[in-house]
């Protein structure tokens, strides 16, 4: 049911506060926050109905009912009896609820509204607050904040709190950026996104009440639509191959694809101001109040500015939408609000909006997510389990309506997958579905296996890079879900190319639920036919002189005894100078030699350190002089990579470990790995997934050490200026010049190793790049002299994904040098199918940088 | 303290981060109330409990890495027989992927056990062996349901693989005598480091440098400039 209850139903003594103070259990109950031990004093007391007041308050209109007209007398009533009481509670707690209950700033602008009728004076203290959040969310540019409060307003002129023309004044401040040219488009975009977003909420009021105003607003942004035009959608960022299920709308004309999110929300609000304004599935519960408010005073809201732009500046754009609940038309089907209404719009927008919000807490985000079918005015729902339950209903889920799971599935899919990066890590989505599915198991589960089926059966159709974070998210999802799934539906893809899509999530699934789980557990959890696609054997390591009859068996054995009993470097380098110098007795030339006992120290050090993780650490800190000593050469190098993979064949997660922490050691390169990612052997396994991950971190490595040292530089910098204004202001002594020395000389070595590190980032990229452009030259080429077509084969389509991918999600780090990569790697001759995706990464960075004139 | 800390933050929003330690203390803690606060807010260890004594290293890794680079993982092991008994600490390079793991991975599922992470103020020299009397964790020497991952019973199939996997891990689980230290984060090849090793002013790297050494007895005073070249 609804929110505040009658009288003082939050003054029971007891029951409230789960006191249960359990020892046994006390290590990081993740949930539970500041447990206090039960103590009966009055303090106590007080304190525990400040706590249920404020629950009180966060807990009114949970449910948009009839019933929420007279809880929201009652929680009026409550707050002017007990504002007096505890001010700061009732004012902290509404200043959160304003800005962090998306879906029920209806429900708090009435509650204003009904406050404003009994005691102006109250209200005013409560706006000053509100305007408080608002001059604070514009001095930290916090954009997403802004647009809470622009909707919070909105409903402030709803319930006659504020008028409608000090809000349209607001607004219109707001657009004066708009009229200046040259200003960054991501800042204005912002800013009319903010306002289109909000807008509806209030526009009958406005319509009614401030009609020129409202029409001025809706002028100024027509005007800068106009001006700032259709921005091309880079291809480079489908999700889809065919863009089918993008929500990219095809222009013929000009050939181009386009997202048009802030287009499609211009339209939607000119679709509503010329239908009056109609929104029937937003909340009115101002309405009931239409008489009382009309005789009340009204409040001054601040006139303020937008932020201005910075490079740093988080802006805020519509959340672009995956369709993926469609018929084979592309038609929305009944199950869920039309794609292209808007409805569909608010519901993700305040989805949206939520899980931005709740992102630090997965419990209250899933419930606060899940209570979305309730904030809204609309039966277009359908019923959940639960609530047929609590009517006396029948069991079966009523299969009409919007399905409230299903909404919420591909809003948090296409966060997921969306390109270049998620707004979060991946593992944030994974434990919100968990979430999700804990909290509404008798649906939510039913409803997310239903789309993870619909979203397989397109999956050839998917971005390589996605294809890879739908398996890694669905093998974690399993593994918390004991591994249950219904493969024999899929049991028609297994005899597909082995390199086809539907095969590889399959494999790659069951791969990373093996490094979840363990080898033999999840085999007792596939069906028989799907042991084909899980390696014969469980992950172990392969060791090159294992057979007793390998002539460097013995070799090997010494190498290993040595290190298992602790002997120093220098003993090991002693018994690889001896087989060294064996082999040369045997005829064998310098480079072989030279290969043979790296070979043979590096085998046996990963014997040695096979048996986890911590072993191999150990064994590597403490041979690390050796394992310089042999790799200071780059095919040493590339050599140890190879042997690394050669002996964790069978077990790539302990390989990616391994060239990880090589890396950190300085022990191998990036260029090593690189090298041997773009060798035969491995492009040969293109399908699987390893490979690129491992070279994905090692690319991710140079990129975070850059960032690094250019934050630790920007530190310097600023504490060098903070200083240099101090010493401006007091007497120069030798010890202040000394300093200042000091500190420049401090900030040329901070450039200098920066400039290092930019150059070697370069380096790196370039290489991989070219490697990348190479080969699919390569492959380009030889198809149109033979008969096959090379693009429609698996093998190329995964290394162009992957190129695309590793273009794309480097985009800004590339930008720095750009007109290089132009001369060396994306010349002439190189296939347009390859350039195409340089083009769309240099838009990308355009795009962010673009200015409207 | 903490409590205090976090009731100022629930009153400012209604979102209760999960990024925020418990109120456990270790008992064997040696500083002071205001250094364990500090250390709290700084570090980039996790205590991992609730652990099926043969959820491998490998395991953990995967899972905690989907928060952020690992610099190294310390399985908790039975004092006596030097098996791992059910917990362990994981640390991270950076602080912010703890937290990440507090609020996406705490209460999560790992080998098919709901796990408890919470925020540490760093490993010590001991602290990887269980204090129970019998050497495994005190919570086992006390625990009375069956519990199939720490020496009880379940499904009759996955009893039998428990049972096989324990038969395995005896026989070849070698306990780790020497906790290493783990890499510094990566750095380029191509020395960059003259700068760092003159900035004897830079209070930061000092601090670190101590935080490590006082953590780790074996860690070595010129690790992090050591070059090959």
């Amino acid at each position: 049911g609804g929110g505040g209850g009658g009288g003082h139903p939050y003054r029971r003594s007891g029951g409230y506060n789960d006191r249960r103070y359990n020892r046994e259990d006390r290590r990081g109950g993740g949930y539970r926050r500041h447990q206090r031990q039960p103590s009966p004093s009055r303090e106590d007391d007080a304190e525990d109905i400040e706590v249920r007041l404020r629950g009180l308050i966060i807990k009114i209109g949970d449910k948009i009912s009839p019933e929420l007209k007279i809880n929201l007398n009652k929680m009026k009533n409550i707050l002017e009896n007990d504002y007096a009481k505890y001010p700061d509670t009732v004012k902290d707690t509404l200043k959160a609820c304003v800005t962090e209950l998306p879906a029920k700033a209806p429900v708090y602008g009435t509650l204003f509204g009904l406050l404003n009728v009994s005691s102006h004076e109250l209200v005013g203290k409560l706006m000053y607050e509100v305007n408080d959040l608002l001059k604070q969310a514009v001095a930290e540019a916090n954009w997403f904040k802004l647009k809470q409060l622009l909707r919070f307003y909105g409903e402030l002129v709803n319930a006659n709190v504020i008028l409608p023309t000090s809000y349209c004044n607001m607004v219109s401040t707001f657009l004066s950026a708009l009229d200046e040219s040259d200003r960054q488009r991501g800042h204005l975009d912002s800013i009319v996104y903010v306002i289109l977003s909000t807008l509806p909420w209030s526009g009958k009021e406005l319509s009614e009440r401030s009609a020129s105003n409202l029409d001025d607003i809706l002028n100024r942004i027509r005007t800068y639509m106009d001006r700032r035009g259709q921005v091309p959608t880079r291809d480079v960022l489908r999700r889809y191959r065919s863009g089918s299920h993008d929500d990219l709308q095809h222009d013929v004309s000009i050939s181009y694809f386009f997202f048009q999110e802030l287009m499609v929300l211009w339209n939607h609000v000119q679709d509503i101001s010329s239908k009056s304004w109609d929104t029937p599935l937003l909340p009115k519960p101002y309405q009931w109040f239409d008489k009382e408010f009309t005789a009340v005073l009204q409040h001054d809201i601040p006139s303020v500015e937008t932020p201005k732009h910075t490079d740093s500046a988080k802006y805020v754009k519509a959340p672009r939408p995956l369709r993926i609940n469609v018929d084979d038309t592309g038609k929305s089907l009944p199950t869920g609000p039309d794609y292209d209404s808007f409805e569909y719009f608010i519901l993700q927008d305040i989805i949206s909006d939520t899980i931005h919000t709740f992102e630090s807490n997965r419990k209250e985000c899933s419930k606060y997510l899940l209570a979305i079918g309730n904030n809204f005015d609309t039966d277009k729902f359908r019923l959940t389990n639960q609530q047929d339950q609590d009517q006396g209903e029948s069991m079966d889920e009523d299969q009409s309506g919007w399905s409230l799971g299903d909404l919420l599935i591909e809003n948090i899919f296409s966060q997921m997958l969306d390109l270049p990066t998620a707004p979060y890590r991946q593992v944030f989505y994974t434990c919100v579905l968990a979430e999700l599915c804990r909290a509404d198991s008798a649906s939510f589960p039913k409803a997310l296996g239903r789309t993870v089926k619909v979203i397989f059966d397109s999956i050839e159709d998917m971005d390589a890079a996605c294809i890879y974070r739908f398996a890694c998210w669905f093998a974690h999802h399993l593994s918390n879900f004991g591994f249950q799934w219904d493969w024999a539906a899929w049991q028609d893809a297994l005899p597909l190319d082995p390199a086809h899509p539907k095969v590889c999530f399959i494999r790659e699934t069951l791969e990373k639920d093996i490094r979840l789980s363990y080898y033999e557990r999840i085999k007792s959890t596939v069906p028989e036919p799907f042991h084909a696609l899980i390696p014969s054997q469980p992950p172990g390591p392969d060791f090159e002189y294992e057979n007793g009859d390998h002539p460097l068996h013995d070799s090997a054995k010494e190498v290993i005894n040595g290190m298992k009993t602790k002997k120093s470097s220098d003993d090991i380098q002693a018994i690889l100078q001896r087989f060294k110098e064996e082999q040369a007795a045997q005829g064998a030339d310098e480079q072989e030699q030279t290969k043979l006992t790296h070979e043979l120290f590096v085998q046996a050090m990963l014997l040695v350190g096979s048996k986890s993780f911590s072993h191999v650490l150990n064994v590597v800190e403490r041979y690390l002089e050796v394992l310089r000593f042999v790799n200071t050469t780059p095919e040493a190098r590339v050599h140890t990579v190879t042997v690394v993979a050669s002996f964790w064949k069978q077990n790539s997660q302990f390989l990616g470990i391994l060239l990880d922490k090589l890396l950190n050691y300085r022990v191998i390169d990036p260029t090593s790995v690189i090298t041997w990612a773009f060798e035969q052997q491995q492009l040969e396994h293109a399908e699987r997934s390893f490979v690129w991950e491992i070279l994905q971190n090692t690319l991710n490595k140079v990129v975070t050490r850059v960032a690094q040292v250019k934050a630790k530089l920007e530190g310097c910098q600023q504490m060098h200026q903070e200083n240099e204004a101090k010493r401006a202001n007091e007497a120069l002594t030798e010890m202040a010049q000394a300093e200042a020395q000091q500190e420049q000389d401090t900030l040329r070595l901070m450039e200098n190793s920066l400039s290092t590190v930019t150059r070697e980032q370069k380096e790196v990229f370039i290489v991989a790049y070219q490697k990348f452009v190479q080969i699919l030259q390569e492959k380009l080429t030889s198809s149109s002299t033979g008969s096959e077509d090379v693009e429609v084969t698996w093998t190329y389509r995964w290394i162009f994904g992957w190129y695309r991918e590793m273009m794309r999600l480097y985009y800004k780090e590339c930008s720095g040098f750009m007109t290089t990569m132009e001369t060396v790697i994306f010349t002439n001759d190189i296939d347009d199918r390859i350039t195409a995706v340089f083009a769309d990464v240099k838009g990308l960075h355009q795009d962010e940088t673009a200015l409207v004139v | 303290f903490l409590n205090l800390l976090a009731y100022i933050y629930i009153m400012t929003s209604i979102v209760n981060s999960l990024a925020v330690p418990s109120t456990y203390r270790d008992q064997l803690y040696q500083g002071s109330s205001n250094q364990f606060v500090n250390d709290l807010t700084t570090t980039t260890t996790l205590y991992v409990g609730n652990l099926s004594f043969y959820t491998t290293e490998e395991q953990i890794y995967e899972l905690f890495s989907k928060c952020g680079e690992i610099k190294r993982i310390i399985m908790g092991l039975d004092r006596n027989q030097k098996t791992p008994c059910g917990f362990c600490f994981v640390e991270y390079y950076h602080r912010n992927d703890a937290l990440d793991c507090m609020k996406y991975v705490n209460g999560t599922k790992l080998d098919e056990r709901v796990i408890r992470c919470d925020l540490d103020p760093g490993f010590k020299e001991g602290r990887q062996f269980g204090r129970g009397k019998s050497g495994g964790q005190v919570r086992d020497e006390y625990r009375t349901e069956f519990d199939p991952g720490r020496g009880g019973w379940g499904h009759r199939m996955r009893f039998q693989l428990e049972r096989e996997r324990e038969q395995k891990l005896k026989d070849t689980y070698e306990a780790i005598k020497e906790i290493p230290s783990g890499a510094e984060q990566y750095k380029n090849r191509i020395s960059d480091n003259s700068g760092s090793r003159k900035r004897e002013r830079d209070s930061e790297d000092d601090s670190e440098r101590k935080r490590l050494k006082e953590q780790n007895p074996r860690f070595r005073e010129n690790d992090e400039d050591e070059d090959d070249e």
